[in-house]
């Protein structure tokens, strides 16, 4: 286990396990981020957000969205 | 469980301890950390519905936020012709054992890989990127 870090006095992230890998899909490099120094309360963060209305049949398992380009 | 690039469900995730009811998420990344002293499985982007003119207006006008709409992408046994985004400047640490969840989908590799440079874009624009910690 990677010893915590401090830069720049932001924490960076101690990784524990590396996950099942998704071929293909990009990784962010977090550690090259700017975060704000304190994390907004969540309700200012969801104030303009509305939940999408998926489908019953996603709701319910039987199919699977996938967004892709068109 | 759920890996880079899921759409998923999160029943009732937290906003400042409070519930704010049932909101899908993309699994930004599924790596697991610790977080100022909190430990995480994954990190979520919140994704919003904009069905009406005013809501894309009013959600457009913030440059965080990545639009999926039905003239760019295809949505495979989701889509209801309506458009959504993706508020890429709030990242949501959560903790599988805090939450409950459903993986119900996902971006394909292609839009994933779009909404990872459009944050890489912003953060060189000089955005600051919110961690909500509500869920750990």
């Amino acid at each position: 286990m990677k010893k915590k870090e401090e830069c720049n006095e932001k924490e960076v992230y101690s990784m524990e396990a590396m996950p099942m890998e998704r071929a293909g899909y990009k990784r962010l490099n977090f550690g090259t981020l700017n975060f704000a120094d304190r994390s907004e309360n969540n309700e200012k963060c969801t104030e303009d957000v509305t939940p999408i209305q998926w489908k019953k049949e996603v709701l319910s398992g039987e199919k699977t969205v996938i967004i892709k380009k068109r | 469980m759920c890996q880079i690039g899921d759409i998923i469900l999160v029943y009732n995730p937290n906003r400042f301890k409070k519930p704010i009811g049932m909101h899908s998420f993309v699994v930004l990344d599924d790596t697991k950390g610790t977080i100022r002293g909190f430990d995480f499985d994954f990190i979520g982007l919140l994704m919003s519905s904009m069905d009406t003119e005013d809501k894309h207006k009013k959600l457009m006008k913030y440059d965080g936020n990545f639009p999926i709409t039905p003239d760019e992408q295809d949505i495979e046994n989701g889509g209801n012709g309506k458009s959504a985004c993706i508020k890429a400047e709030q990242f949501y640490y959560f903790h599988k054992d805090k939450i409950k969840y459903k993986v119900i989908g996902k971006l394909d590799e292609e839009i994933f890989n779009l909404l990872v440079e459009f944050i890489e874009e912003l953060n060189k624009s000089g955005m600051q990127f919110q961690q909500i910690m509500g869920n750990v």
